[in-house]
């Protein structure tokens, strides 16, 4: 997956947030405030090859169950998808 | 000629006179011998619109990007989509400004006459910022009325005016320049345009809160998360989203601000027991003495 440039990630007061910037901004008012998991997520999108090894990292990383890991994320990043916030690259990754 | 200092840029206007412009613009007259910006108005020409990319589009502005970091703009009437200017950057110093002649006229309203310059875009060159706010100076220091039109800013800081006749004063009824100083102070500065209000006053104070506006039946302050405080400022600040050092650098400056500046939000009503609610709070917190 790649992230859509048009949205810039910043820390603030200790909080993940993601703000829009260019083009984006004359369709998307307002910014999004990622939770510790959605921060992980974010950070890791472009590297992990596919959904899979995405969930994995997170098991690692979270104490939480693999179906309920696997559950969130496939609906996090149906959100994503569906905003362009991120789109598919790679056809040889197993997204 | 006309030169004119806002913020901490000098900018001189040539092809316009004094009878041309607004006059809560001449407040803002001054002497200097170097300007950072020079306009050059032109009436009634037609120039030559380079085939530039567009970076932003909006009903009333497009906005193309220029090689070297430069914008030119092709300015709108809101209602009508007639365009009654072109902007064009010819260097990061000098900038052409070429005005449709039938609105010559409209030269004299501050919004049509401060969309000319693109002052936003070159105030934060220099790390300023225009936060939609009525900016009240209290005891010669500025509390700043922030939140969405039609909220009740120019109402509150008229409250407060009536209680405290002595000491509260608007400077601005819509609008302030937020600029840092190098010791970190923050300071409100005077802006040429100041909505229905018709209070405009070419004056700077230090900043001592930020008080964020909501309509309530129960006064209550309330200092809220950080994270909220930001994006509640950043909402009510003019950043032009299509540059993303200039959005960087915005959201730099509210982070700055709010580590040094009182922020809160304040659900009211329109009462004197409101002013005297929030005085007894920022009093308590030391924002104001």
């Amino acid at each position: 997956m790649k992230k859509n440039k048009d949205f810039i990630v910043r820390n603030i007061a200790g909080e993940t947030v993601l703000v829009p910037v260019g083009e984006t901004t004359q369709d998307f008012n307002g910014m999004i405030t990622l939770s510790e998991v959605g921060a992980f997520i974010w950070e890791h999108i472009e590297t992990a090859e596919s959904f899979q090894a995405l969930v994995r990292l997170i098991l690692d990383e979270y104490d939480v169950d693999e179906q309920t890991a696997a559950a969130d994320t496939a609906a996090f990043l149906n959100q994503l998808l569906y905003t362009q916030m991120i789109v598919p690259d790679n056809p040889q990754k197993q997204w | 000629m006309l030169k004119l200092t806002i913020g901490k840029l000098n900018i001189r206007l040539d092809g316009v006179e004094a009878g041309q412009v607004p006059e809560n613009t001449l407040l803002f007259c001054s002497d200097f011998q170097e300007a950072d910006l020079v306009y050059t108005f032109r009436f009634g020409e037609n120039p030559a619109v380079g085939a530039y990319p567009v970076v932003y589009r909006a009903k009333d502005i497009v906005v193309f990007g220029k090689p070297g970091g430069l914008e030119a703009r092709l300015l709108y009437m809101p209602d009508s989509h007639i365009c009654y200017a072109y902007y064009e950057e010819i260097s990061e110093k000098e900038i052409n400004v070429y005005v449709n002649g039938a609105y010559r006229e409209h030269l004299r309203i501050d919004t049509i006459f401060i969309s000319l310059l693109a002052l936003e875009r070159h105030e934060a060159r220099r790390e300023a910022f225009i936060l939609h706010c009525a900016y009240m100076d209290f005891g010669g220091k500025a509390i700043l009325f922030s939140g969405p039109s039609g909220i009740g800013k120019s109402t509150h800081s008229g409250l407060w005016c009536a209680e405290y006749p002595d000491r509260a004063r608007v400077l601005n009824g819509d609008k302030c320049l937020l600029t840092r100083e190098d010791d970190g102070r923050i300071l409100a500065n005077g802006w040429p345009v100041c909505g229905s209000s018709g209070i405009c006053q070419n004056e700077k104070r230090e900043v001592a809160g930020i008080i964020l506006l909501q309509q309530a039946m129960v006064n209550q302050f309330v200092e809220e998360k950080a994270i909220r405080n930001f994006k509640q400022v950043l909402a009510q600040t003019t950043v032009n989203y299509w540059n993303n050092r200039y959005t960087d650098s915005a959201m730099n400056f509210i982070e700055a601000l709010l580590q040094r500046v009182g922020c809160g939000t304040y659900a009211c009503n329109i009462s004197r027991e409101a002013v005297f609610t929030l005085y007894n709070e920022l009093k308590g917190r030391k924002w104001i003495s």
